[in-house]
């Protein structure tokens, strides 16, 4: 593996100051990265809101314009419907009644909301994939799961979380901060004690670590086996926080005590930034194109070393959830030339008087007539253009030629990579069954080891659960999401 | 009321059918927190049979519960560490941060409890009194032995399971491999039981065939400890629970009693208030300066002290009726905080009478329960919605309609606050709705986001502060002033419903479900029969069979079984 270049990580931060390059070789443990497959991993990226079924070209332009550069490895899928997502079931096609704007636990579960959004209906599609591709847990030294992105954070998984246990639980926390985010990949590094190896102290230390360790695992295992006195729910709920548990203490034990049966890969890891922009967990609402493009690259950039590093093989990263309730102003730019100078506060001002409202009203303005209504159109779109583009940048940051995997292919040809939208159009005061929010949302999949096609299709009124399924099948997962219902052949090659 | 104050805005526009979450022919109720469908508001009272309960679920301890536990197991305090690492427990919209079904486990935890337990035992004051404490003798496995399941009956509250036994017997054999002896096996014991399932949560067997059963006296005890001090059950109470002293409902009553009398019984009883109202968020309020000049960061906390210190006086030290709390005419203040809101000087101890003050008595006029259930806007949607939520557990409401727009218009000359409220109450369209939740917070619309009391509105408008209060059970009780609004309160049925509900789904550590109107009803009919103080509404619990029982679920449970 081609060593990280510390410029490849400056410009994702844009910007932003890092510290001096004291690049430091780890010894990391790997799994088969180097034998030859390419290991198994998926990854999620999502934004705000939707795109207006006039946004979803085929032609990757427009709001689409910043896939160009991976149109030859993408499927981009058009007709995907969250309307088993609703939780309100009664409401048994779209436009049937009045759609409810909770469906970001739908994203990538296809299935409905469990409750007031801290859990969701199922498993994600990533760690459906996870479970069955690594029954006995992920390599040694390996995180679970990472999740991170842009997002409100008051207190509502719902709001971030886009990668769920079987059980609806959150598969990991969501991380806000870049810092925090480098800390959880890279923080338990600790430097390779030398041809040396332990001294007899730290061999000890070691050891008394590992007894510890067994007997606390050995409680959980006795509490989630079958000789359990426990339910089946109780027992999921200490299964889960038994991985997690193997996961951290796997961690440690693979990089401090040198366990000499881990293979190991070198992976060149910068400093922790020591000087960063982070979200402050989105609670201001008046941002910056600058600000907004600069922190979600570096969280971005720092997630895709992580995957680079094989520090961890499944996660989710997140632009602007919550219907993307943001004024952003300033310039933007893409393909080297001016998209959309963005004054969301003068243009609210000038459409109807009202300049506190957000980006999100644009969604709900979307058919209004006349001058006002093109003005609204001409910065929805924009705003797609831009949120699209955040995601776009993640995807091909793991598409990165200088870091094949064993096969020759990048990240993103090798692994599932799944790009969607929290909501089909965001028109939800539409009552029309092709141009509402539960419809026709936008979803863009990688090619997955060349199991799925590329280009465009359409997939009519296909429920997401469906294509998810279809998915998982073609990885031979048995354990299926929601009902279990597949079949969008179409997708596969 | 939780996390209202930052959240956006919401105008609700629903439909004439009553808010029952039907609107139209169709049906809006969501499933609760632990993605069942609750009780219907009004209907949680009804006695049912025919309802099985929700499956029984492992419950792990909240960050305070786990502190604490440390504490008294060990006597080490928190460490920077724990407090660093862990982070704060989950909050929701419609229930306490301490049931079940939030309390999850991420990396950081794992990572969290691991450091902590290591952290703990080399923070450990006298390790030789430590063992001692636990073991006669400090050779051999006899001895380890002995020392592990006194360890264990201590940090766990019953016996080790012998699956237990024998993870904890291996770290006697590890350490002797290492040229270490039972000294430092006897603290690595330490450093697992801090770091095993049955200190870190709260479980009973629940393995069965769907029905529910007793609990055993040891795991009452254990119950019974966590309800009233937050912690698990000490040596006298473990003590009688073997004795076969837990058994009949004047035991369970005295056990109440003694464990009332622990300095942590109001500790947790704090937690409870500070969970019910969201008071921690008072810590870190804020207020901005254009529109609050006077706001300081002081205020906040002396807000949440103000509630806390309110909440004792009349719990704690007069035992009064827990119906005060909505009409006690007194509050203690720092002199701050009295200045903010115009009051007389408190005295040394920070009480103020408020005597025959109409404008303020009872806790919905402290500034802090005003400024979390209003949000930074002091919107009546936002308050009504709090005021529902918590006081009077009414209806259920739906999500607004999304044609609806979501902005909420400043007041402006001409046009209060007031008149936007009564307008959405008035519309044939939202008065199902808003009806029952905005008149009951008109008495507290001349109070701004930071508790303070003006008879108008920022754009000079007067401001009626008379309403009505309709509660679920379709019963409606007009006021006059805030202090009346208080008496309403203090005096209705739904509003002690509703305090047996928010105490007991704390107690069990779950959502309310239908299953258990039986208990809810032995519950409210006993409180009510009593002097209906804290500690009579936390016996009624203790005896109820929802907390005396566990339910039982099969190993293998598929998601329709739930």
């Amino acid at each position: 593996m081609t060593p990280m270049k510390r410029r490849t990580f400056l410009a994702g931060a844009g910007s932003v100051l890092i510290g001096l390059p004291f690049l430091e070789e780890m010894q990391r443990p790997k799994g088969h990265a180097q034998m030859g497959e390419p290991p198994v991993r998926a990854f999620n990226c999502s934004f705000g809101l939707g795109l207006f079924p006039d946004m979803q070209t085929s032609d990757f332009t427009g709001a689409l314009e910043p896939l160009a550069p991976l149109a030859s490895k993408l499927l981009v899928l058009q007709g995907v419907s969250y309307r088993l997502g609703n939780h309100q079931t009664n409401v048994s096609a779209p436009g049937g009644g009045v759609p409810n704007s909770h469906l970001e636990t739908t994203c990538f579960t296809g299935t409905r909301v469990a409750d007031d959004l801290n859990r969701a209906g199922g498993a994600s599609l990533d760690q459906a994939l996870r479970r069955d591709a690594y029954p006995d847990g992920l390599p040694a030294g390996m995180l679970g799961t990472v999740q991170t992105g842009l997002a409100y954070e008051i207190g509502h998984n719902a709001r971030d979380i886009r990668s769920w246990n079987p059980d609806g639980s959150p598969a990991s926390r969501f991380v806000h901060r870049a810092d925090e985010l480098f800390d959880q990949l890279f923080g338990s590094f600790i430097p390779d004690p030398g041809a040396g190896g332990l001294s007899p102290d730290e061999l000890r230390a070691c050891r008394r670590q590992r007894s510890v360790l067994d007997a606390v695992v050995a409680q959980y295992r006795h509490y989630t086996g079958e000789r359990s006195n426990l339910g089946a729910s109780s027992r999921q709920k200490l299964a889960l926080h038994l991985e997690r548990i193997r996961e951290v203490e796997a961690r440690i034990f693979a990089v401090a005590c040198q366990e000499p049966e881990e293979p190991t890969r070198q992976c060149v890891v910068p400093d922790r930034p020591t000087e960063f922009v982070h979200s402050e967990g989105l609670e201001y609402q008046d941002v910056t194109v600058a600000e907004l493009t600069r922190t979600w690259r570096l969280l971005a950039d720092t997630f895709a070393l992580g995957v680079q590093c094989d520090q961890f093989r499944f996660g989710s990263m997140v632009f602007l959830a919550q219907g993307a309730r943001i004024r952003l102003s300033g310039s933007y730019d893409h393909g080297g030339r001016r998209i959309y100078d963005f004054d969301d506060v003068g243009d609210w001002d000038a459409i109807d008087g009202r300049e506190n409202k957000t980006s999100h009203e644009y969604w709900h303005a979307y058919g209004m007539s006349g001058d006002r209504g093109d003005r609204v159109r001409a910065a929805a779109r924009a705003h797609a253009h831009f949120m699209l583009g955040q995601c776009a940048y993640f995807a091909q940051a793991l598409d990165d030629p200088e870091y094949p995997d064993a096969n020759g292919r990048t990240i993103f040809e090798n692994a599932m990579v799944t790009i969607a939208t929290e909501a089909g159009s965001g028109n939800h005061n539409r009552s029309t069954a092709d141009d509402v929010e539960l419809a026709n949302v936008f979803h863009a999949i990688s090619p997955a080891g060349g199991k799925f096609r590329t280009g465009h299709l359409d997939l009519g009124r296909t429920d997401a659960v469906a294509l998810y399924n279809t998915m998982l099948e073609a990885h031979r997962v048995g354990e299926l999401l929601g009902d279990g219902r597949a079949g969008v052949e179409a997708i596969r090659v | 009321m939780r996390a209202l104050d930052r959240a956006p805005l919401v105008l609700l526009l629903l439909g004439v059918a009553g808010c029952s979450g039907v609107i139209g022919d169709k049906d809006y109720t969501e499933p609760g927190v632990d993605g069942r469908t609750p009780p219907v508001p009004g209907e949680e009272f009804r006695c049912r049979e025919d309802v099985a309960p929700p499956p029984p679920l492992v419950r792990r301890l909240t960050r305070e519960e786990y502190v604490g536990a440390i504490r008294r197991l060990t006597g080490v305090g928190p460490t920077a560490t724990a407090l660093e690492l862990l982070p704060a427990d989950p909050a929701t919209q419609t229930g306490f941060s301490n049931l079940a079904t939030l309390l999850n486990v991420q990396d950081v935890h794992a990572r969290a409890y691991r450091q902590v337990a290591f952290e703990t035992v080399r923070a450990l004051p006298d390790p030789d009194a430590f063992i001692a404490s636990h073991a006669a003798c400090r050779t051999g496995a006899d001895c380890f032995e002995g020392y592990v399941e006194s360890l264990g009956l201590d940090a766990f509250g019953s016996p080790l399971e012998a699956e237990e036994r024998t993870a904890f017997m291996a770290l006697l054999s590890d350490a002797e491999e290492r040229g270490e002896g039972f000294e430092e096996a006897a603290m690595d014991a330490l450093e697992v039981a801090l770091q095993s399932p049955r200190f870190l949560y709260h479980f009973v067997p629940d393995l069965g065939d769907g029905d529910t059963r007793p609990l055993t006296a040891l795991e009452l005890a254990q119950r019974l400890a966590f309800l009233v001090t937050g912690e698990a059950a000490d040596p006298v109470l473990r003590d009688a629970a073997i004795a076969g002293e837990l058994e009949t409902d004047r035991e369970i009553a005295a056990a109440v009693d003694r464990l009332l009398t622990l300095p942590q019984a109001r500790e947790a009883s704090h937690r409870y208030v500070r969970d019910w109202l969201d008071l921690d968020a008072l810590e870190e309020l804020s207020r901005d300066e254009e529109h609050f000049p006077e706001w300081t960061p002081t205020l906040g906390p002396a807000m949440r002290a103000e509630t806390l210190a309110f909440f004792d006086r009349l719990t704690w030290d007069e035992g009064a009726s827990l119906a005060r709390l909505f009409d006690a005419q007194f509050t203690i203040v720092t002199p701050e905080l009295a200045a903010h809101y115009g009051m007389s000087e408190p005295d040394a101890d920070g009480h103020v009478e408020l005597g025959d003050d109409p404008t303020r008595g009872g806790l919905l006029t402290h500034g802090g329960v005003l400024a979390l259930m209003g949000g930074a806007e002091a919107s009546t949607v936002t308050r009504g919605l709090a005021f529902s939520a918590l006081i009077t557990c009414g209806a259920k409401i739906p999500e607004p309609p999304a044609t609806v727009s979501t902005d909420q218009p400043p007041p402006s000359p001409g046009r209060s606050r007031r008149d936007y409220s009564e307008d959405r109450v008035r519309n044939p369209e939202c008065t199902g709705c808003h009806s029952s939740f905005e008149p009951p917070i008109w008495g507290l619309i001349r109070y701004d986001a930071t508790g303070r009391y003006s008879e108008v509105d920022e754009a000079g408008n007067f401001l009626p502060e008379n309403g009505f209060v309709r509660f679920v059970d379709g019963t409606e009780h007009e006021y006059q002033t805030p202090m009346e609004l208080g008496q309403v309160l203090a005096e209705a049925d739904r509003v002690r419903e509703c305090m047996v509900l928010n105490v007991t789904s704390y107690a069990i550590r779950r959502a309310i479900h239908r299953a258990d109107g039986c208990s809810l009803q032995q519950i409210r009919d006993g409180f009510v029969d009593s002097d209906q103080t804290y500690r009579d509404l936390l016996v009624r619990i203790a005896l109820s069979p929802v907390f005396r029982t566990v339910g039982t679920e099969p190993a293998e449970a598929t998601e329709d079984d739930r």
